[in-house]
Order: structure tokens, then C-alpha cells, then sequence
């Protein structure tokens, strides 16, 4: 079964889905093999390991990404679009870009395009308006070339203008088309609430470390509210830092990366499972003279 | 050794006027090269068009890819046309980053909306206010003193249709302090065009955009040089002669399943010339000195 075919079964299904947000085709291959039903690209991960910052990513950057995991697994992958990189022309050219790459979702969210860095200061995003916002998404609809692609739209008006505003986006995007929306409940009240106000799967961010007390779901809870995702967008990069400054420290003063002779034995057996090298073994076998 | 962006600075200053066509390739860059021309431009026309995605879908890698492919195989100073920054100033100072380290000597960077419309290629301009233009320009020129002096910023309006030949070169002018080598515009007139260099208190290109519907003059390089022009970006002609060749050449090969208008013994030349400026000779070396025998 393919990729999208997964994700349009799970969605079927109605059973919560556990997305974590990748860096590279490793962690991708790494969280597969783990048991994730879905994979996402996110622009806080992408632009902060390309040190850029999301407002500052292109189209381009985001495709590269994507075709490098979609490749390397068979899982479905979503893909985060910011605002689509313009207006709805634009957004037409990143629908079908995306979708090229053999990721079986893409979200594009209602902030201002281009975006602005300040967004990660003050959580408070500058949202376009509900009605170009929802030619946007059908302008998404009508891009992409297999109607099963899955179209996520996202809303940031919450905290801005309210969880009020934020659920009437939800309805309208769903009627323009969307698959699934994408939500920022402010307080937990919200969060329980808004899976019961509409008739389409919600998708669940969990923004660990955010600094406005975004409610963070276990996925009891999500599961319990109706939630239908459930996604770690900045996890990977947050473990990924700290680890990395613990093994850096600990080098570059000792002159020891901390790792026991054996595990580092079994790591290095595991990392070359994951990129596949004995069936590249095999292959050099059967071809060449070793 | 002499940088690409100091020997435009260089040529700014010392030539009187300065012809730069377009390329939207690397053997377009080298045949410009041989010919003789000091610089070669990279527009975002030609590489919409390549692409067959039109300029306001193009983004900065790929009009940055295509400048990076021509700037890195000819020894000419590369202006690449970066269209509206490709969003606020710090997208806009990105761009100049971006492409000092792709090797390009200079960039221009217009006033009109952005995310940019198909429709400018109607001539529906759509231009953003003065003050947001001065900060995109402002902070390119900050981004430019910080990583390379040299990088020539070319500020572009295209309020002339819009807003009136005054409000351009109003626009113009504001941008010399700001730090802008060049300024760019497009008068809609013979009076216009005569008018700008003498009203604009910084070197102007002047555009020629050939082919176009909007009544815009298409004036020689020696008329540019008398009405005072620094340079001339001819911003569509490696593309147009292209296209006129080999859709000719299509049609005849279609009807007649030949192509006459090149002989045998011209395409044996052609394309000695064509390896000969791929540099082919001086690859076979290399490898006669290592792994081929001769």
C-alpha cells in the first residue's frame, strides 16, 4: 500500500494518528521503524537546522527536504507550507510541488505572506483574512492532481482573535475543502471543546517549550477529546540540541564521547541497518568483485 | 586577485556606457563572453519563461541557481534581476547574502508587490509604498556593506505607469542615500526616457524590453549613451532569438523532416565551437595526464 493510501485508511479509521515532526531521512527512517503511522516536515525544525528561521525558508528548501524522507520512507508524510509562498497562484505551484515529492498531505496556514520572524517572540501571528484564506484552500483543491492528497489548513487566528474566530475558520475551511484543520486551542477548556464543534478530524499541535501556555495533550487526552492527530512539531530538534551539547561538551573536554565500547558497537550496527547497507552489500556482491 | 562585484564597481565607474544582455544559461553567459561584452544580466523573465513557470512563480533558488550557473562559468561580472526581494527587508537582505555567495556581482530590486502578480506581464504594476520600498532597499545596502562592499544594489521602480514619471524619480532619488549604485525605471514615453537620466541623481539602466505591448521605446546603445545612460540590460534577447530559431527550425523539421538553414559543414564548425567553448581540449589534458592514455 502506498504511502497516501495509509494515511487515507487511518484517517478511516478515526483512531488517533501520532505524527512526530522529522529533521532529515535518518530520524524519519528511526521514528518509522519505531511504529509512527505519519511523518511532518515542519518550518520551526527546517528553518532552525538550516539556521534561517521559518519566515525565511523557500519553497525550495521545504521540497528538498521532503523528496530526501519522502524517499527514504514508506510512511505518509505532511509537509508544512507556511502561507502556501503567496497567493493563491502560488499556492496552486506549491500544491503540485509538494505533492511531486510523494508526501501524501501539505498545510497551509492563514498568517501573512511573507511571513514575519516576529511570530516566534510574541506567538502573535498577523492572520489574513477567512475569505482569501478560503480561496487559498480551494485554489489547494484544485491543484492537486490526485484528489485523495491529503489538504490540511491550518488557523492561527486563535490567539489572536479568539477560540470564537478560530472554530469558524475551522467550519469554512472545511467546507472550502480542507481534509483536516489545524488548531491552537489557548487554554485546555478550548482544547476539549473543539473536536465536538466540528464535523471534520482535527489535527493537534503540541508545541513543547512554547512560552504562552499552550496546553500540551497527552495522547490519552487527545484520543479522548476526538482529537484525530497528534503531533510533536519541535521535539525532534529539542532532544537533537540537547543531547548534541552534552556529547559536545563532554568531547571536546575530554576527549570522550561518553559511549560505552559495546553500545557504541550496537549503535553503529543499528545506524547501518537503518541506511540499508547490507543490502547494498548485497548488491556489490552480485556485481562486483570485492 | 580582482572579485566579479569589484570589477563591476570598477566598470561602473570607468566606462561610459555599459551593454549587458541576458542569459539564461551558462553557454548563453560565454557566448556573450566571446563576443566581447563586459556583463552579463540574468533576468527573471528569461528564467520564468525557461522554466515555463512564469517570473512571479519563480523563486529565489532557481532565479539564484540559473545566475549561479552562468556566473560560475564566465569570468563577466553577473547583475541578476531579484524582483521584489522575494518579500520584507529581511527576506530582502537574505537575497543579497544569498547571492554575494552564489558569485554574483549585483542585484536589482524593484517596488512592486510582493508575492508578484502574473499580472504585471499585462502591465498591471502593483507597487508597494515608498517608505516599505526605502527599508528593502536601506537594508540591502546594509546587508551589502556587512559582506561585501562591492555588490552593486540597483534600486528599480516601476511606479512610472502607476504613480507618474515623478513619483519615480522621486523614489529614485531618495534611494542615493540610502546606499543604491544604480537606479532603474521605466519611462513610458521618448520624453520620459529622455528626461530620467538627466532628473535622477544616481547612473540609470535603462530596460530594453523588446517586444513589448506597452508602447516602450526601444532605443540603440549609442541613442542610450547620448540621452545619458550608464547601462543598458537587454532583458529578453538571448531568449527571443532563441525561440525564433529553433521554433523555426521545429516547423521545418516537422514539414520536411530536414533542417537546411544550417548545412553539414556548419554544424561541424558549430559544434567544434560549441566544445570549444564548453572547454573540452582542456579536459581531454586533464585526462590524458591521468587515467587516459595517449
Amino acid at each position: 500500500m502506498n504511502p497516501l493510501n495509509k494515511l487515507r485508511n487511518a484517517l478511516q479509521s478515526k483512531k488517533l494518528i501520532m505524527v512526530t515532526n522529522v529533521m532529515d531521512p535518518f530520524s524519519g527512517r528511526l521514528a518509522e521503524q519505531t511504529g509512527f503511522d505519519m511523518l511532518g516536515i515542519g518550518g520551526y525544525q527546517l528553518g532552525g537546522s538550516l539556521c534561517v528561521s521559518e519566515p525565511l525558508l523557500t519553497l525550495n528548501e521545504i521540497i528538498d527536504a521532503t523528496r530526501s524522507v519522502c524517499r527514504s520512507v514508506s510512511i505518509p508524510v505532511t509537509v508544512d507550507c507556511g502561507a502556501g509562498f503567496g497567493e493563491p497562484l502560488h499556492v496552486m505551484r506549491t500544491v503540485r510541488e509538494i505533492e511531486a515529492t510523494g508526501a501524501s498531505a501539505i498545510t497551509i496556514e492563514d498568517q501573512i505572506f511573507p511571513k514575519r520572524v516576529h511570530y516566534h517572540r510574541d506567538y502573535k501571528e498577523k492572520t489574513i483574512s477567512s475569505d482569501e484564506m478560503v480561496n487559498k484552500i480551494k485554489a489547494m483543491v484544485k491543484a492537486r492532481k490526485n484528489p485523495e492528497f491529503v489538504i490540511m489548513a491550518r488557523t492561527d487566528s486563535m490567539r489572536t482573535e479568539g477560540y470564537e474566530e478560530g472554530m469558524r475558520r475551522a467550519k469554512l475551511f472545511f467546507e472550502a475543502g480542507a481534509d483536516v484543520v489545524k488548531i491552537f486551542p489557548n487554554t485546555l477548556e478550548e482544547a476539549k471543546l473543539a473536536p465536538s464543534e466540528v464535523k471534520g478530524p482535527l489535527y493537534y499541535i503540541n508545541s513543547i517549550g512554547n512560552r504562552v501556555n499552550r496546553p500540551i495533550l497527552s495522547r490519552g487526552m487527545a484520543s479522548e477529546y476526538g482529537y484525530q492527530f497528534l503531533s510533536d512539531a519541535v521535539g525532534s530538534m529539542l532532544i537533537f540540541s540537547k543531547a548534541m551539547k552534552q556529547y559536545y561538551k563532554d568531547w571536546i573536554k575530554n576527549g570522550n564521547s561518553n559511549l560505552d565500547f559495546d553500545e557504541a558497537i550496537k549503535l553503529r550496527k543499528e545506524i547501518e541497518d537503518i541506511i540499508g547497507l547490507e543490502e547494498m552489500y548485497k548488491i556489490e556482491e552480485e556485481t562486483v568483485q570485492i | 586577485m580582482q572579485t566579479k562585484s569589484n570589477k563591476l564597481r570598477e566598470l561602473i565607474q570607468k566606462e561610459e556606457f555599459i551593454y549587458a544582455p541576458v542569459a539564461f544559461d551558462a553557454l548563453g553567459g560565454r557566448l556573450i563572453q566571446k563576443h566581447g561584452f563586459k556583463v552579463v544580466y540574468c533576468g527573471g523573465y528569461t528564467s520564468g519563461s525557461s522554466l515555463c513557470l512564469s517570473e512571479p512563480l519563480l523563486t529565489r533558488d532557481e532565479q539564484l541557481s540559473f545566475a549561479k550557473s552562468i556566473a560560475s562559468r564566465v569570468d563577466l561580472p553577473l547583475i541578476v534581476d531579484a524582483g521584489g526581494g522575494w518579500g520584507e527587508p529581511l527576506h530582502t537582505m537574505r537575497t543579497v547574502r544569498e547571492c554575494i555567495a552564489s558569485g554574483i556581482s549585483g542585484a536589482h530590486f524593484e517596488d512592486q508587490l510582493y508575492p508578484k502578480r502574473a499580472h504585471y506581464h499585462k502591465y498591471v504594476a502593483h507597487a508597494i509604498p515608498a517608505e516599505d520600498f526605502y527599508a528593502k532597499i536601506k537594508m540591502a545596502c546594509v546587508e551589502r556593506d556587512s559582506l561585501d562592499k562591492n555588490f552593486v544594489i540597483i534600486a528599480r521602480t516601476d511606479t512610472c505607469r502607476s504613480a507618474g514619471f515623478d513619483e519615480a524619480v522621486k523614489r529614485l532619488n531618495k534611494t542615493v542615500d540610502l546606499g543604491a549604485d544604480i537606479g532603474m525605471l521605466f519611462p513610458r514615453n521618448h520624453e520620459e526616457a529622455v528626461r530620467a537620466p538627466k532628473e535622477c541623481k544616481l547612473p540609470l539602466v535603462y530596460v530594453q524590453s523588446r517586444g513589448n505591448r506597452d508602447g516602450r521605446p526601444v532605443y540603440n546603445n549609442e541613442q542610450l549613451a547620448n540621452m545619458g545612460y550608464k547601462m543598458c540590460i537587454d532583458a529578453q534577447i538571448l531568449l527571443m532569438v532563441s525561440y525564433h530559431f529553433i521554433d523555426n527550425a521545429l516547423k521545418e523539421l516537422k514539414e520536411t523532416g530536414e533542417y537546411k538553414v544550417i548545412n553539414n559543414e556548419m554544424y561541424v564548425q558549430r559544434r567544434q565551437e560549441i566544445e570549444d567553448i564548453i572547454g573540452l581540449e582542456e579536459m581531454y589534458k586533464i585526462e590524458e595526464e591521468t587515467v587516459e592514455k595517449k
